[in-house]
């Protein structure tokens, strides 16, 4: 377990022993990873600041049920990405799932609205930029969830299989299908 | 899986820089003996150079300033709630007792019973309504 994880146990071991404050510097340690990756399921500013506030509190309610030999990050993102499909399900915005083109048994989610994220969530740039967010914006879930993992949170692919709990090959292997279909939309601008 | 298939995700390991030495020479001397897939490589690079300067809008910071606060405040309204309704259980029960035990006439007994048997029975509606919820099908209403 590397530094950063056994800090995150320290302070789990803290807050399940009574000093419930502690949960503070954890929230805080990964309220704007929480957010972003929030984002990617949601696409709105707002919705993913509640929602990631709601996977917080959740994750606190069953912090005394955490396995503390277990890293805190992976299990919190499943309550984040639990939530996050919950809320778009209740709205409605999930239209289908279909079994991945890898193969993989577990659903995926192809979202109602394709469209890009609202202008102003996205940091100003040309029409690349705009093509880009258009493109991503239809790819599935799962298909989103890599690629966010990958290239707007910096994880390695050690931290992906990790957090996501499946082997590095499947990493590679949804990667690759991810960009294929990325690459496929933005082939003109390529 | 074919052998390019299987080069195409290895590609995937060589763009992250995830491939130990071994498997970065044999893939680099597959790319200069396949144009096709050298090609493929460089539009995957190009790709990962655009997703890698891609970012979305971040919260102001007075926004993360009230994200913990939002959060603590939710867990006392929650605390606050269990306890109120508690508390109010509690007092039900006592004035319930009480009310039976002294000689009030039996129509302010009657509408005091039938008042608080209203109250427990929209109280456990809602907690089943809840409940129900929260046990529905995760992937109900999902189409296969």
């Amino acid at each position: 377990m590397e530094a950063a994880e056994s800090s995150d146990i320290l302070i789990i071991r803290e807050v399940q022993s009574g000093h419930r404050q502690a949960f503070e510097s954890l929230v805080r340690k990964y309220m704007r990873r929480a957010h972003g990756i929030a984002m990617q399921f949601v696409q709105n500013s707002e919705d993913a600041l509640d929602l990631s506030q709601d996977a917080f509190l959740k994750s606190f309610r069953a912090v005394d049920r955490f396995d503390t030999s277990q890293s805190f990050f992976p299990w919190f993102y499943k309550i984040l990405r639990n939530t996050c499909l919950s809320f778009l399900k209740r709205r409605g915005l999930v239209k289908s799932f279909s079994l991945s083109a890898a193969g993989e048994g577990e659903p995926d989610y192809e979202l109602v609205d394709e469209s890009a994220p609202s202008p102003h969530a996205i940091l100003a740039g040309g029409e690349l930029r705009e093509e880009f967010w258009k493109a991503f914006a239809r790819l599935s879930l799962r298909e989103r969830e890599i690629l966010a993992l990958r290239h707007f949170q910096d994880m390695s692919y050690q931290q992906i299989a990790e957090t996501l709990e499946i082997p590095i090959g499947t990493v590679m292997s949804r990667l690759y299908h991810a960009r294929r279909r990325l690459r496929e939309r933005l082939e003109a601008v390529l | 899986m074919d052998d390019r298939e299987h080069f195409r995700i290895q590609m995937m390991g060589f763009l992250d820089d995830e491939l130990d030495g071994a498997a970065r020479r044999s893939f680099i001397e597959r790319c200069y003996a396949d144009p096709e897939l050298a090609a493929e490589l460089a539009q995957y690079r190009r790709l990962n150079e655009i997703a890698d300067s891609m970012r979305l809008r971040e919260p102001e910071d007075y926004e993360y300033e009230r994200f913990f606060a939002r959060i603590s405040a939710r867990i006392e309204r929650r605390l606050a709630f269990t306890l109120l309704f508690l508390g109010l259980a509690l007092l039900a029960c006592w004035a319930l007792v009480g009310l039976f035990l002294s000689s009030c006439s039996p129509v302010v007994k009657t509408g005091a019973a039938l008042t608080l048997f209203g109250a427990a029975l929209l109280v456990s509606s809602v907690a089943r309504a809840w409940l129900r919820v929260r046990r529905l099908d995760r992937y109900q209403g999902v189409r296969r």
